[in-house]
């Protein structure tokens, strides 16, 4: 209901309802107005929730989680788009010998497209756990890929990704329609 | 199925935000009010189609819309209390001559909105001309005057 409540003998004119020259209802006018008002007040917060990135691409956003014992970091967005490309980057120290061998679960590929990867890996394997990329490296020091893929469907994204030893890194990602 | 989906939630978002942004905002048009809604559009158009360019897509989506608004018509018609909420009512801004302000302050009119609609209708100059000035359903105002003397 209208917060209005201390109205003066002015007021009270104004918000009586006349039914000539036109019907008014301004009790349903001022319920209206009160709504907008609220109404305003959502689109200012959802503004700012997108700055801050509660619908993907900023600080709320940006989540990381790590794997194989703290060799592997991962990087993406906790929140996701249907249809639009997000990136996971991924940093793994200590490759090991001239390869590095990433897998994403099955669910994971079941949920993302996968547009590009870069570098782009030397050999793509279906293995028991996923799909397995496998990337030439050189130098000991920490590796970086970037994985661009596209969300499939809305929801909860949940999966995996991991080296050939240690434990996974998990991630959850929420995606809007 | 998706593109149902689509149209009919761009469709009540788009009923919701007008609903909220209240009519004078994009009700009295002008060139600036113009370009936003064509930029309004073109931002609904990639939610609308999505990656599906087909004729079918198309068309699967503007019986949509169509089809939700002649629903929407239907249900405003057999509800009117729905309709009014929907649509709102007209309110009048002036009475015999007197601006009602804490009304005009309210739908965000003042006195020069109200002059304009009064010269431009009806070639009226002062307010005491004006009978009353209302707030119709559609943004506009209407000014009916007073007899001549």
């Amino acid at each position: 209901m209208p917060p209005e409540s201390g109205i003066s003998q002015s007021d009270e004119q104004d918000w009586r309802s006349r039914s000539y020259p036109v019907h008014e209802d301004m009790e349903l006018q001022r319920t209206t107005w009160w709504v907008q008002r609220c109404g305003w007040a959502v689109l200012g917060l959802l503004v700012i929730a997108s700055l801050l990135g509660l619908f993907s691409q900023g600080p709320l956003s940006t989540a990381s989680t790590t794997g194989a014992s703290g060799r592997m970091e991962v990087t993406y967005d906790r929140f996701g788009r249907n249809g639009a490309s997000t990136r996971v980057t991924i940093v793994v120290r200590d490759g090991g010998g001239g390869e590095t061998a990433i897998t994403f679960s099955k669910a994971l590929m079941d949920a993302f497209a996968v547009d590009t990867v870069h570098p782009a890996p030397r050999e793509e394997r279906s293995t028991p756990d996923g799909t397995e990329f496998v990337f030439a490296s050189a130098g000991g020091g920490p590796h970086r890929v970037y994985f661009d893929v596209r969300p499939e469907s809305s929801g909860l994204i949940r999966g995996e990704i991991s080296l050939p030893s240690g434990p996974r890194a998990r991630l959850t990602q929420f995606t809007y329609p | 199925m998706d593109a149902v989906l689509r149209a009919v939630a761009i469709y009540v978002f788009l009923l919701i935000i007008f609903r909220i942004s209240g009519r004078r905002t994009l009700a009295e048009i002008t060139t600036f009010d113009f370009v936003l809604l064509l930029i309004i559009g073109e931002a609904t158009q990639q939610g609308l189609l999505g990656d599906d360019f087909s004729v079918t897509n198309a068309f699967i989506i503007i019986v949509t819309l169509i089809f939700a608004d002649i629903a929407l018509s239907l249900f405003k018609e057999h509800v009117p209390a729905a309709g009014k909420m929907l649509d709102g009512v007209p309110m009048l801004l002036v009475e015999n001559g007197a601006p009602l302000r804490e009304r005009m302050k309210k739908a965000r009119v003042d006195e020069y909105d109200i002059m304009e609609a009064a010269r431009q209708s009806q070639g009226l100059e002062r307010m005491e001309q004006i009978k009353y000035a209302v707030l119709e359903v559609s943004g506009t105002i209407s000014i009916v005057p007073k007899p001549k003397e």
